[in-house]
């Protein structure tokens, strides 16, 4: 006899998983396979970069003084001055890519105009293809003394703006190089973010600003929080903008290694100034972290 | 076998086929024999280019023993790599092409350069002459750091080291090696009144010398690290007179900037062509270095186009009479000419105090 519909389970459990059919094919990856998959990707990044860190750590306190190549380090004024530099600029940088990156994200998503919206993409992705080197070339040249700035504020009368082999010609490099970056990290963040919410706070009263203060801040707070912290890392390890906008003697701690490691061949030195500047990145990171919460922060990345 | 567990293996099979994947185009794949090759630590560009015509080109010609050269671009860190090198255990270049001065004596004092063997090196003293000649090779590309003006900013350029370090008489904006503290702080002994026929065996005095740095820090915008730059910062107008490299300095003019060259109180910096001790092909390197000696032309050839001096005696006479008087071993200019303190800087302490201080003198 024809039954009638089959029962549907009553029981609480909804599994979300097929039916446990023997041999069916499930898109889920069990725990063994998805660990063998990813270790190519372990062992490379144990041995290209965890090895070289702790080994790092280790040269610092076994060449030279030992323990005592850090209280050499800090009591050395030079060492002390580039952290500091290395670090303020790092934080100049973040502050204005993550601002500008923010707010072309946010542009992003709420344009409607698709030429407009292809124009703008294909502004803040052009630097990311062009490469570092062309990018800050292009910076040196634009920078000149006798260059294109330079002539530009001649027609108004304005003196050679002295930009070039400063730490600003680098912070405003460094800040064109991140600010795709901030642009494609928040734009994830904006993504999904539900307009209609601007709508509805619009439709009961709420000013413009106060709607940027109150309902698209708060969503948007992690992943500022997120991106700053992406950028402010990358930042600090900046090479190629100081060499080339800086000039040797630009107060950045890549180049003050590199001169350790090239010219005075003071690898104790070198090596320790490396670590400083790591120590101190993970504690200006974990002092954000703790004023955020790494709650909210897990919710950015998730 | 259960699904479960062909999914497993066909991971492993995935991960396998990568790390091979990586594994074998990381490889090299060399196959030449270490006695018909030799890899030359050089310095990339223009001066690779010239020893591969002048010299390379030649001595296969002329059937030399090795047929297999390369090069491996090390600008101003041949010292480095090597001591690199050396701390992996595996010695990869047989020469270096000119070796910079300070470093070719660092090299040399911590035991990584070959001892030339000594029929050879009398081979090289009575070719090429005494003061040529190192225990571990000779001088090539001899380079003087010389003071150069352009004159399109300026009236008059300083006729030597005292005028140079002098802000109130010349208040142009200057450039000077950002990587050799040496070559500074002996320009910067001649400033303070150090005769030039001592500055090789004065000790160096690093308080006198960095009052004297001192003075100009706030003309000097760009710290040059490369020849190239050098050329750059000078054509840009970044800077309007600096201490630069004769070759460079040449170049600009031969480009048709409106330049002054001042020899008088230009500081003197040999490089060297030397082996690499334990190096693969040791028995090839010597061979070549002893072919290269006995090559005025050759060698004329090559300061003729770089600008920078040979060793040969004879090399002059194959040179014009205006590109003789570029070199920095041409009788005239080397008179004029302050050789720094070699042995004061090659020992470990005086050469990190000089380097610590000269850093802080960057960074401010």
């Amino acid at each position: 006899m024809e039954t009638h519909a089959a029962q549907v389970p009553t029981s609480g459990a909804a599994t979300p998983s097929a039916p446990e059919v023997k041999g069916a094919w499930s898109p889920i990856v069990g725990p063994w396979s998805g660990l063998v998959l990813m270790a190519p990707l372990l062992v490379l990044l144990v041995a290209m970069v965890g090895y070289p860190l702790v080994k790092l750590a280790v040269d610092s306190l076994t060449t030279g003084d030992g323990i005592g190549n850090y209280a050499d380090a800090i009591a050395d004024a030079t060492v002390r001055k580039v952290l500091v530099s290395t670090v303020l600029a790092s934080v100049v940088v973040t502050v204005l890519a993550v601002a500008m990156g923010g707010l072309l994200a946010w542009y992003l998503r709420t344009v409607e105009n698709p030429l407009l919206k292809a124009v703008l993409w294909l502004s803040v992705l052009l630097p990311v293809l062009m490469g570092t080197v062309v990018k800050n070339y292009a910076f040196v040249i634009l920078f000149a003394a006798e260059g294109p700035l330079n002539s530009f504020l001649d027609l108004f009368g304005l003196g050679p703006a002295e930009i070039l082999y400063t730490s600003t010609a680098v912070i405003i490099g460094m800040t064109y190089t991140m600010i795709p970056y901030a642009v494609l990290a928040m734009y994830s963040v904006f993504a999904n973010f539900d307009l209609t919410l601007v709508t509805a706070a619009r439709s009961m009263g709420a000013s413009r600003p106060r709607v940027m203060r109150t309902v698209v801040l708060p969503i948007a707070t992690p992943g500022l929080i997120a991106t700053a912290a992406i950028v402010f890392a990358i930042s600090l390890g900046f090479y190629v903008t100081p060499v080339l906008l800086g000039g040797a003697q630009a107060p950045f701690m890549a180049l003050f290694v590199q001169d350790n490691i090239l010219q005075s061949f003071d690898y104790a030195l070198a090596s320790t100034s490396a670590v400083l500047l790591l120590l101190v990145a993970i504690v200006v990171m974990g002092a954000v972290l703790a004023m955020v919460g790494g709650k909210r922060l897990m919710q950015a990345f998730a | 076998m259960s699904r479960k567990w062909k999914k497993t293996v066909t991971a492993l099979m995935v991960a396998a086929a990568t790390a091979l994947l990586v594994a074998c185009g990381g490889s090299d794949g060399d196959s030449s024999s270490a006695g018909d090759s030799l890899v030359i630590g050089g310095w990339g560009g223009t001066i690779d280019k010239a020893t591969q015509k002048h010299y390379i080109d030649k001595y296969i010609a002329d059937g030399g023993d090795v047929t297999k050269f390369s090069f491996v671009d090390a600008p101003s860190a041949q010292l480095a790599r090597v001591e690199a090198q050396a701390k992996a255990g595996k010695i990869e270049w047989d020469l270096i092409d000119s070796a910079p001065g300070p470093e070719a004596y660092l090299l040399n004092a911590k035991g990584l350069l070959a001892k030339l063997p000594s029929d050879l090196k009398q081979e090289l003293v009575d070719e090429l002459g005494e003061q040529r000649v190192t225990d571990f090779g000779f001088s090539h590309a001899n380079v003087g750091n010389v003071i150069v003006c352009n004159m399109d900013k300026m009236d008059s350029c300083p006729r030597n080291m005292k005028e140079f370090f002098d802000p109130k008489k010349f208040p142009q904006t200057r450039t000077i090696a950002g990587n050799n503290p040496l070559i500074n702080a002996t320009a910067a002994e001649l400033a303070a009144g150090v005769p030039r026929e001592d500055t090789a065996t004065t000790p160096v005095n690093l308080d006198q010398v960095f009052d004297q740095l001192d003075r100009i820090r706030d003309t000097v915008r760009v710290f040059h690290q490369s020849g190239d730059q050098q050329m750059q910062v000078m054509r840009n107008g970044e800077a309007d007179m600096g201490i630069l490299w004769s070759g460079r300095a040449y170049s600009l003019l031969d480009e048709g900037m409106n330049l002054e060259i001042v020899w008088n109180d230009a500081i003197y910096e040999p490089s060297f062509w030397t082996v690499v001790k334990d190096a693969p092909n040791e028995e090839g390197a010597f061979d070549f270095l002893r072919w290269l000696a006995k090559q005025p032309e050759a060698q004329a050839g090559w300061a003729e186009e770089l600008n920078y001096s040979v060793p040969h005696p004879k090399a002059f006479d194959f040179l014009s009479e205006k590109d003789a008087k570029r070199q920095a071993d041409y009788p005239a200019n080397f008179e004029v000419m302050a050789i720094p303190n070699w042995d004061w800087y090659a020992q470990p302490e005086n050469k990190s105090e000089l380097d610590s201080r000269f850093q802080s003198y960057l960074r401010g």
